[in-house]
């Protein structure tokens, strides 16, 4: 995936939230585009470093706009694509049931790092309130990665002039 | 250096997880008011999200209308019930206009202030919730242009909702009274006697005592604040959901529920 087509995906991804969050009624979880979106281009391309890079510096304006304190998101952000690279060395294997499961863990791992750090910070809320808190995220969260994967996943097969076209 | 060569993802990946902790640790230290870069880049992605959640809010609101349709007829029925009963109401009160006129001369000849005197009030819409489903944090779209300061007291119509915590001109952050570890001095809304705090907050939950241990409080008890302290008093804070006495240290202690639905806010008011 090229850059700019990178960029121009979180552009949408952050701009998107509000979006999401004002039409869905009630307190049905929007879910984290950006991490989703940071997930799946690990899972899916070698290239670590620009995704890594540019998901992390959206999760900090994230973070600047919506959240109490800078930077909790960007660390889970950092931590899940930690946990995704050393999953795929040491399973090597990319298909939808890999997805699916690494979509979930990332979820559960990005709100627990998350956490850690607004506790650090004194914030009065215990791990076990934050975890039932978030199973609606966490199925919200799989269901736009996979939709995401689904989506570059083909297109890795079929852009003839896409750099990864002969993996 | 060769280290560092060969395992360049590593040292990228240690780099950049020392930056963002770096960052946490100096936003926490200023307790998330940031620097004038960060409020800057705020003011900007905030300007850029305000016309996005305007048309937002307009088709949320029509959605929502759709999907809550049975709801919101009961409501309107009830509504309709309770209007006609404060008519009623109104016209059988005893304070009449002379009356009223006779008082506010008695209060500008004693020289009196009262809480609509010399403290304004500002609404401004909510443009933006806190990501985690777990604080209540949000952001509201008005700022230093219209009067708000850091630490001005945010409420709805239904109830205390929290203080500024952070302020540029054209927005604020506000963090709940649920998410915030502050002391908050109450009384009970139907004997204005029986005073206490609430001073501890936790997993949503506010928790406290009655300062007299032989108070008569119960279940269902609406609280509202006493006016000493940084709250203005009158503004409703919660209702009590359970009564425990606590023998060891002697004193009635109370578990409070916040009457505001911190995930259906949409417009706030600041006290200026």
């Amino acid at each position: 995936m090229n850059k700019a087509s990178m960029i121009c995906a979180y552009v949408i991804a952050f701009l998107l939230k509000p979006v999401l969050d004002g039409i869905i009624p009630g307190n049905m979880g929007t879910g984290n585009i950006l991490l989703c979106l940071t997930s799946v281009l690990v899972f899916l391309y070698d290239e670590y470093v620009p995704v890594i890079l540019t998901g992390t510096v959206f999760a900090l304006l994230d973070d600047l706009v919506y959240g109490l304190y800078c930077g909790p998101e960007a660390l889970g952000t950092l931590a899940v694509c930690c946990a995704i690279i050393t999953a795929k060395y040491i399973f090597n294997n990319e298909n939808y049931v890999n997805a699916f499961i690494v979509l979930i863990v990332s979820t559960w791992l990005a709100y627990s790092v998350e956490w850690g750090v607004y506790h650090f910070a004194g914030v009065t809320y215990s791990y076990a309130y934050m975890l039932k808190s978030i199973p609606v995220s966490v199925i919200v969260n799989t269901v736009i990665g996979m939709v995401v994967y689904f989506v570059l996943h083909n297109r890795i097969r079929k852009r003839r002039y896409d750099k990864y076209y002969d993996r | 250096m060769r280290w560092i060569r060969n395992h360049k993802l590593i040292c990228f990946l240690i780099s950049v997880i020392v930056i963002c902790a770096v960052i946490v640790i100096s936003s926490v230290a200023t307790m998330g008011n940031g620097n004038p870069v960060s409020k800057a880049i705020n003011s900007i992605c905030v300007t850029i999200l305000k016309p996005v959640n305007v048309i937002t809010d307009k088709v949320g609101g029509t959605i929502s209308q759709i999907v809550n349709l049975k709801e919101i007829s009961a409501e309107n029925e009830a509504l309709k019930e309770e209007n006609e009963q404060l008519r009623a109401q109104l016209a059988e009160t005893t304070l009449n206009r002379h009356e009223l006129a006779e008082l506010k001369n008695l209060s500008d000849a004693l020289n009196y202030k009262g809480i609509g005197d010399s403290k304004g009030m500002v609404t401004g819409d909510i443009i933006s919730m806190d990501d985690s489903r777990w604080m209540n944090n949000f952001t509201i779209g008005i700022g230093s242009e219209e009067g708000v300061k850091e630490g001005d007291i945010v409420v709805s119509g239904k109830g205390l909702v929290g203080t500024v915590s952070s302020v540029s001109e054209h927005w604020a952050k506000v963090r709940a009274l649920i998410d915030e570890n502050s002391k908050v001095s109450i009384k009970i809304a139907g004997n204005m006697q029986l005073i206490g705090i609430v001073d501890s907050f936790a997993n949503g939950e506010m928790s406290g005592f009655m300062l007299d241990s032989k108070a008569k409080v119960e279940k269902g008890d609406k609280i509202i604040t006493s006016g000493m302290g940084i709250y203005p008093a009158g503004l409703e804070v919660g209702q009590i959901t359970k009564v425990k006495y606590d023998s060891d240290a002697q004193l009635q202690r109370i578990t409070v529920k916040s009457t505001v639905d911190f995930s259906s806010l949409q417009k706030v008011t600041v006290i200026i």
